[in-house]
């Protein structure tokens, strides 16, 4: 199991690669769906590329509260957690 | 009960595209992850130019198929086959194009279903040989 900062770091080098933004923009506090302008098409990606990278599949339900990036690592960590 | 493969008229119950835009001939096989359609390319398609069926042909075939999977899928439910529309296509290939009289085969596969957009990949078969690739977003229309 990765540790946290190790799980950030990954999220931040994946999402910088599939949606092309300077790694500068994305911080914990930052709106994950303004930072990357995501639209309906994208969150299909975002899906495919955590299952992908990290094993954990991403349900509509998981979104809910997510915001911030902060909110986006906790849901994969803890899905991740979950799996282990 | 409709048994497969499926062609003709009761292949029209599935899509919602009519003459002279449809582009699938059969339907073959399906599952929830996975279908494979054919089409025949004929003479009076209005994508054929002069012997070849052009590329946006090609691929309205292959997008037509990923509409198959969707109304086979409505229609074991009950339900008639939602109107939808390709929300984004990429890493699109295509290798050669079918004349007329020949039969390609293509293999729709479920990648992930999310917030009501569908990812698939479609691969295209002439013969045995490979022709086509592509990914494609469809969402169902509201």
């Amino acid at each position: 199991m990765m540790d946290k900062a190790r799980i950030y770091q990954k999220i931040n080098e994946i999402l910088v690669e599939e949606f092309e933004v300077d790694e500068k923009i994305i911080s914990p506090e930052a709106s994950l769906k303004e930072s990357l302008d995501l639209d309906s098409l994208d969150y299909v990606d975002l899906v495919v590329i955590i299952e992908s990278n990290f094993g954990v599949k991403l349900v509509e339900a998981d979104f809910e509260g997510v915001v911030t990036f902060q909110d986006f690592y906790n849901i994969v960590e803890q899905k991740m957690t979950v799996k282990s | 009960m409709i048994s497969l493969p499926i062609s003709g008229e009761e292949l029209l119950l599935l899509i919602p595209q009519r003459a002279p835009i449809v582009m699938v001939s059969t339907l073959e096989s399906y599952d929830d992850k996975r279908l494979v359609s054919t089409f025949v390319v004929c003479e009076e398609n209005i994508f054929v130019n002069e012997v070849t069926l052009v590329e946006s042909g090609l691929l309205e075939h292959m997008a037509q198929s990923v509409a198959l999977h969707t109304g086979y899928s409505y229609f074991l439910k009950g339900e008639n086959a939602p109107m939808g529309y390709i929300g984004s296509m990429q890493d699109v290939d295509i290798q050669d194009l079918p004349e007329i009289g020949e039969t390609v085969f293509s293999t729709v596969t479920i990648l992930q279903e999310f917030m009501g957009v569908t990812l698939v990949e479609i691969e295209t078969k002439l013969e045995d040989s490979v022709i086509a690739r592509a990914r494609m977003k469809t969402v169902i229309a509201k």
